[in-house]
């Protein structure tokens, strides 16, 4: 089960950080505590995994990011998504709809 | 703008050092923050906070390394670890990285220095401000460039907008003597005066030449250059105003060149060029400077039309401005051969390259297990090849420095040798190596990098992991010195022993006089040699006189003249013979050697006289000759020659049959040895003034000082325009050609001691590999009781017969050789000195290769077979 799930997820970090972003600007740790809070725990990110990923999407232009200050006083990074990732997010997600819609054709075919 | 914000994005993350530290910053702040949750949530301790949290994360530097590759750096960081491991190889195998550095420096440095001598004649840096606007510019008539170009010269000069300073000289030789008589020849040119500021040189001292200065009728004015005001006047500041003789003319100082000045070539004075009606068909070089902004083809283009205006047929081009100092097209090609040339040097390279890899490849075998468990942990077979590849590196850049510093010693050497020889060089030589010439090397570094690198990395990385991993486990060793590697030691074998022969060859040929400069049959140390030239039209009368005052001097006893210097090559003749022998098939007629000589030539050399008479004053200019024994013998077959007559025929040079000329004398040969010795000289009595070139031959009584001094005084004084050059003892002719080739033969000896180096390091590096590789076998088969005798024998039984394989290989040619090439074959002597000769080198070879074996034998013999065991499990 597990397995499945770490397979599944993935593929589709991009899409979680992404959305995750376009909630609120985040830093790293937080992206990924998000994820499980929002999932109810469903969705654990693997945590290494979030930085490269992060790194690829900011070089794509998706999303941005600048040093800023924690609740307690703590520099982190904070990455928010910028206009052509608002964009790319409307893009995957229609993406990941056809896909589900088609998904679920098939397992409730006879 | 996505893409605005991507490049901005990837400006920042490429930054590595920030990029790091944001990294490390970044993951710091996450792992305390998981770890804070950890001791909130679940009460836990901050150490085991902290380990959990790192858990979490997974691997901290394995992340890091994908965060590099995805910037696209982590290459570049691997990369400087790759050199440091590189130059600790450099330092834990002394004995290989001397050796690939002397053989791969040897390769490099001549590459390079080659390169760097043909750029310095063709391509140079000419050293002036924006010197490479400087350019030649010649016309062109059906292919062939045509000097005649006073017309178009002076068209240019009005019209042209696209050059500057348009300026033409011509060179030429005179004896420039001073107020205290004292009279030497040098080089100079007639130049325009906007000719020396194309250089943007002012003088040391003085002035320049004004353009009315030029005009016709003018007073003649002299600059002269450095090398001549401190020799000549004492570098005195007086000699503004001072007067000086060229040739017959008197010009007055008006200007001292700065020192290393030689433009347009290698000159050592300057004077107005002055264009009147008798000089308008005189050759002259042409040049100028690109106007700015301007180019080649745009000033060509504006050339032609003017040559166009003024009806010249000509096709005016601009050319480098060494180049189109060339007057033969022909030079064009030998170019191009030239630089084809280097062509030799990258294989040389190669070649070098290709034995160093065995070299190599040992060693990289013995690291083998290393490589195979990184293969298996994960890394990649290019990025083993690139660590090996960046080893080689390290190896050869050392290697390629120090060819360089050879390199450039060495052109300093030549340059000394040239001016050592009388020789002058252009004023644009220097010994420096340039960026041309270092990016060169670069390209060589690297090519014998991936030749000694990359091979041997392939070879040890192949795509079969699984057996080399049980290999590796059980302590064996899967690369094996195979066909190709076997090849490259037989090949390294064969031309060792090829250069090996030659050398013999040549040094013994030089030993027997075969070869080299010739050995006079008479004392050389009492006669002078010198060649005698003079302005054209300057210079009226014949060389009686000069030999008429030259001999008034009481240390002087006899002056003759011919048109060489007495023992080198004289000019070949087909003749044929009245009766007979025959003309050999094939050939145009009986090859000989033809001397002009005055009629006391043979006399003044004091050369004996075999049968018939000598020269007689009455025989200049009749059909008689005398000939030297060895014509005799080789052409004549032992004959009696005194009346027998001969004729030159025809060829494409003279194709008219000449006169018959009637043999009168026999002389023994002039030369005693060198392959003169053989040249079957006919000697011919000639007036002075007929020959081309003049050389006089002068006998002296006495040890006198400065005779250079004295003959040139002598000379100037029958008339200034009469020049002696060259003046040298037949000693030194003879000496200066055995320097030559010396220096050819230590070159010779060096290069067949760096194969012979790589060679015996070959074989030591396959014996010490195959010892390394049946350890375990040597030591059971000693425990078994198996003699020490056939224990060496079975393990080098594979060496001996690659060292066998390659004496035979590079003997074939080899042999051929030394037979051929033996003095004791040209002598009709037969070929067994020459085998001889052969079979000694080739017994040195193996010589060495079995001394070469001896280290690692001793090693096999003192395996202990328990530890053999141990060591294998």
């Amino acid at each position: 089960m597990i397995r499945q799930q770490t397979d599944a997820l993935r593929g589709s970090l991009d899409l979680l950080v992404l959305k995750t972003l376009s909630l609120a600007p985040m830093h790293g740790w937080g992206i990924g505590q998000r994820v499980q809070q929002i999932s109810q725990g469903v969705l654990e990110v693997n945590q290494g995994s979030l930085y490269p990923a992060l790194q690829r999407l900011e070089k794509d232009g998706l999303i941005t990011s600048e040093w800023g200050t924690t609740d307690h006083n703590r520099r982190a990074r904070y990455y928010r998504l910028t206009p052509a990732g608002q964009r790319a997010l409307g893009d995957e997600v229609a993406n990941w709809q056809r896909f589900a819609a088609a998904l679920e054709s098939v397992l409730q075919a006879g | 703008m996505r893409f605005l914000d991507a490049a901005r994005a990837r400006l920042r993350l490429l930054t590595g050092r920030k990029a790091e530290s944001r990294m490390d910053e970044e993951f710091q702040f996450h792992i305390e923050m998981e770890t804070e949750r950890f001791i909130r949530d679940a009460g836990l301790t901050r150490r085991e906070a902290r380990r959990r949290a790192l858990v979490a994360f997974g691997g901290v530097e394995k992340y890091k390394e994908e965060l590099r590759s995805e910037r696209g750096l982590a290459w570049l960081t691997g990369m400087s670890l790759d050199f440091k491991l590189g130059a600790r190889m450099f330092v834990k195998s002394p004995g290989l990285s001397i050796v690939a550095v002397i053989a791969l420096a040897v390769a490099i440095g001549a590459g390079a220095g080659y390169l760097e001598v043909i750029n310095d004649l063709y391509r140079p840096q000419l050293p002036f401000p924006d010197g490479d606007r400087i350019v030649g510019i010649r016309n062109w008539d059906a292919g062939t460039p045509d000097d005649r170009a006073v017309p178009n010269f002076l068209a240019w000069r009005q019209s042209a907008r696209s050059l500057t300073d348009i300026s033409a000289f011509r060179p030429f030789y005179r004896n420039v003597i001073t107020s205290n008589g004292e009279s030497e020849p040098a080089r100079g040119a007639a130049i325009t005066s906007s000719g020396l500021r194309v250089t943007s040189v002012q003088p040391a001292l003085g002035r320049l030449f004004t353009e009315a200065e030029e005009a016709p009728g003018a007073e003649p004015v002299v600059l002269i250059g450095h090398d001549l005001w401190s020799k000549r006047f004492a570098s005195s500041r007086s000699v503004l105003g001072q007067y000086v003789w060229l040739g017959k003319q008197r010009y007055r100082v008006v200007g001292v060149m700065p020192e290393g000045y030689g433009f347009p070539i290698n000159h050592a004075f300057w004077i107005p060029l002055v264009i009147d009606g008798a000089s308008t068909q005189a050759p002259i070089k042409i040049f100028g400077r690109l106007a700015d902004g301007v180019g080649p083809d745009a000033a060509q283009s504006e050339l032609r039309s003017i040559n166009g205006s003024t009806g010249s047929n000509h096709v005016p081009r601009i050319e480098p401005y060494v180049s189109s100092l060339l007057s033969d097209p022909e030079d064009a090609i030998e170019r191009k051969i030239l630089y084809s040339f280097n062509l030799f040097f990258v294989l040389l390279l190669c070649l070098c390259g290709a034995n160093v890899a065995t070299l190599v490849f040992a060693r990289t075998a013995t690291r083998e297990g290393e490589i195979t468990l990184r293969n298996a942990l994960g890394a990649t077979r290019a990025r083993i090849a690139g660590q090996l590849f960046v080893e080689a590196f390290v190896l050869t850049l050392t290697a390629g420095v120090t060819g360089l510093v050879v390199a450039s010693l060495a052109l300093g050497g030549v340059e000394k040798v040239i001016r050592g020889v009388g020789g002058s060089i252009p004023f644009w030589w220097n010994a420096t190596i340039g960026p041309a010439t270092l990016f060169y090397t670069l390209l060589l570094i690297t090519l014998a990098a991936a030749i000694v690198g990359l091979v041997p990395a392939i070879k040890a990385t192949t795509p079969r992991l699984q057996s080399r991993l049980r290999q590796a486990a059980v302590g064996g060793f899967t690369p094996k010195f195979g066909r190709v590697w076997t090849g490259v030691i037989i090949g390294q074998v064969a031309i060792t022993v090829l250069f090996l022969c030659a050398l013999v060859s040549l040094g013994w040929n030089f030993r027997t006089g075969r070869y080299g400069a010739a050995s006079m049959s008479f004392d050389t140390g009492n006669y002078i040699v010198a060649r005698v030239e003079h302005d054209d039209s300057a210079f009226s009368g014949d060389l009686t006189t000069l030999e008429q005052q030259l001999r008034r001097e009481r240390w002087i006893r006899s002056v003759a003249f011919t048109d060489r210097v007495p023992g080198s090559d004289y000019p070949n003749m087909a003749i044929e013979i009245a009766g007979g022998p025959p003309v050999p098939p094939g050939e145009q007629g009986h090859w000989v050697r033809d001397a002009a000589v005055t009629t006391n030539f043979l006399e003044t050399l004091d050369v004996p006289l075999v049968s018939g008479r000598p020269f007689t004053s009455s025989d200049a200019g009749r059909n008689v000759v005398i000939v030297d024994q060895s014509f005799v013998t080789n052409v004549l077959k032992g004959a009696d020659p005194i009346g027998r007559r001969i004729r030159q025929r025809w060829n494409a040079d003279e194709p008219e049959l000449g006169p018959w000329l009637e043999i009168v004398g026999v002389v023994e040969a002039l030369t005693v040895s060198g392959s003169q010795a053989h040249r079957k000289v006919v000697y011919r009595p000639t007036a002075a003034r007929e020959m081309e070139p003049v050389v006089a031959t002068i006998r002296v009584t006495d040890d006198v000082g400065n005779i250079p001094a004295r003959l040139r005084a002598a000379a100037t004084a029958v008339d200034p325009s009469l020049r002696l050059t060259n003046i040298r003892t037949l000693t030194e002719v003879t000496e200066a050609g055995r320097r030559v080739f010396a220096l050819f033969f230590r070159l010779g000896i060096a290069i067949t001691a760096v194969a012979l180096l790589l060679a015996t390091a070959g074989v030591y590096s396959l014996m010490a590999f195959t010892v390394s590789q049946r350890t375990r076998e040597i030591g059971i088969r000693a425990a078994l009781g198996a003699a020490p005798r056939r224990i060496v024998t079975s393990i080098f039984s594979r060496a001996f017969k690659q060292l066998a394989a390659g004496v035979v290989v590079g003997g074939v040619p080899g042999v051929l050789l030394l037979v051929s090439g033996a003095p004791e074959v040209a002598a009709g002597a037969g070929i067994l000195p020459g085998v001889a000769r052969f079979l000694a080198v080739a017994g040195l070879m193996l010589l060495i290769g079995i001394l070469a074996c001896v280290t690692p034998a001793r090693r096999a013999l003192r395996i202990q077979p328990t530890e053999a065991v141990k060591a294998a499990t």
